[in-house]
C-alpha cells in the first residue's frame, strides 16, 4: 500500500505564472520519458525482480517517482494560474486550454494524452534494465527534474 | 540470496563482474564515496557526487556545477 | 525555526534519507551508510515532531482530534503558500 504525506519533496514556489513555459514542463508530467511513464516503468517492473535488492529499489524507486510527479504537478498549476484570455491566445497554450481549462492533465508537450505505450514491463529483469536504462537517458535529455531550475533557460532560450 | 556482501560484509562488490560475456549491457555497482552535505544534495538532486550529471542543453556530457 | 524553515529541515532530511534508503536497498551491509541511516533518521524525527506540534499534521493520524480535522485545511502541498 501507499501512504500520503502532505507536503512536495522538493519546495515549488512561483511568482508569474507563464503558460508558455507550462506547456513544456508538462512533458515531464504525461510525456514519453515524464515521470508518470517512470513510476509505471519502475512499480510494474518489479515484480519480475529475482532478488529482495532489486524488488527493494524498483519499489522504492517507483515510488520515489510519484513524488516528483507532483513537484511537476505543483509547478504547472502555479504556473497557470490567474491566466488572461490575452496570455493564453498569445502563449499558445489556447490548444491546451480548449481541452482542460486549466487542469492537470497528463499529456505530453505535443498535447498526446499519457498512455501506458511508454515503457514496456518483459517479465525479463535484464530486458527491464535496459529499458530503464534508455530512459533515464532519454529523461536526462528531456530535462532533469533534479535541477528543475536549472532547466528554466534551456526552455526559455 | 545476498548477492552484494563481500567476505567483510560491507558491500563494497566490485564495480564489472569478474566474467561479462559479450553481447550484453553492464551497469558499474555503485561504490561509496564521500557525499554532499543535505542541503547541497537537496539542491543537486543527489546525495552521491558521482551522480550529479545535469543536462545543460547541450550535446556531450557537460558537468557543470554551480 | 518557523513553519517554512522546519518544512525545508524535513525536505532535506527526507531527500538525504530516501539517497539513502535507495543505496542501502543495493548495498544494505554497507555500514557507512547505516550509520547515515540512523543519525539522520534522529535528526528527521526531530524536526518532524517540531513541525507537526506547531504547523499542521503531514499524515492524517497526526491530525488533533479533540475540535477539528486540521488534516485537511489549506494549504495543501501544491499551493504557493505551502512554499
Amino acid at each position: 500500500m501507499w501512504a500520503y504525506e502532505k507536503k512536495l519533496q522538493y519546495p515549488v514556489n512561483i511568482k508569474n505564472n507563464n503558460p508558455k513555459l507550462a506547456q513544456a514542463i508538462i512533458d515531464q508530467l504525461g510525456g514519453p520519458d515524464g515521470e508518470l511513464a517512470a513510476s509505471m516503468r519502475y512499480l510494474n517492473q518489479r515484480y519480475a525482480a529475482p532478488y529482495a535488492q532489486v524488488k527493494g529499489v524498483l519499489t522504492d524507486i517507483g515510488t520515489e517517482e510519484l513524488a516528483h510527479l507532483e513537484i511537476v504537478s505543483a509547478i504547472l498549476y502555479q504556473l497557470t494560474r490567474n491566466l488572461t484570455i490575452e496570455q493564453i491566445k498569445a502563449s499558445g497554450f489556447d490548444t491546451y486550454f480548449v481541452d482542460h481549462t486549466a487542469g492537470i492533465y497528463p499529456a505530453g508537450a505535443s498535447g498526446m494524452p499519457f498512455t501506458a505505450a511508454y515503457f514496456q514491463s518483459k517479465g525479463d529483469p535484464v530486458t527491464d534494465l535496459v529499458e530503464d536504462l534508455a530512459a533515464d537517458g532519454a529523461a536526462r535529455l528531456g530535462r532533469p527534474l533534479k535541477n528543475y531550475r536549472n532547466s528554466y533557460p534551456y526552455y526559455m532560450k | 540470496m545476498n548477492t552484494n556482501t563481500n567476505a567483510a560484509g560491507n558491500g563494497s562488490m566490485s564495480a564489472f563482474p569478474a566474467e561479462t560475456p559479450v553481447g550484453m549491457c553492464y551497469v558499474p555497482f555503485q561504490q561509496w564515496e564521500t557525499p554532499y552535505a543535505e542541503n547541497i544534495a537537496l539542491e543537486r538532486g543527489t546525495m552521491f557526487p558521482s551522480l550529479d550529471l545535469p543536462f545543460c542543453g547541450k550535446e556531450g556530457s557537460c558537468r557543470e556545477r554551480n | 525555526m518557523n513553519g517554512t524553515n522546519l518544512m525545508r529541515a524535513i525536505q532535506m532530511y527526507d531527500f538525504y534519507l530516501y539517497e539513502l534508503n535507495l543505496y542501502l536497498d543495493t548495498h544494505p551491509t554497507d555500514r557507512k551508510a547505516l550509520d547515515l541511516f540512523k543519525k539522520y533518521t534522529e535528526m528527521r524525527t526531530a524536526a518532524y515532531d517540531a513541525y507537526t506540534s506547531k504547523y499542521g499534521p503531514i499524515t492524517a493520524e497526526q491530525s488533533s482530534t479533540n475540535e477539528r480535522f486540521n488534516w485537511v485545511d489549506d494549504p495543501w502541498p501544491w499551493e504557493r503558500s505551502a512554499n
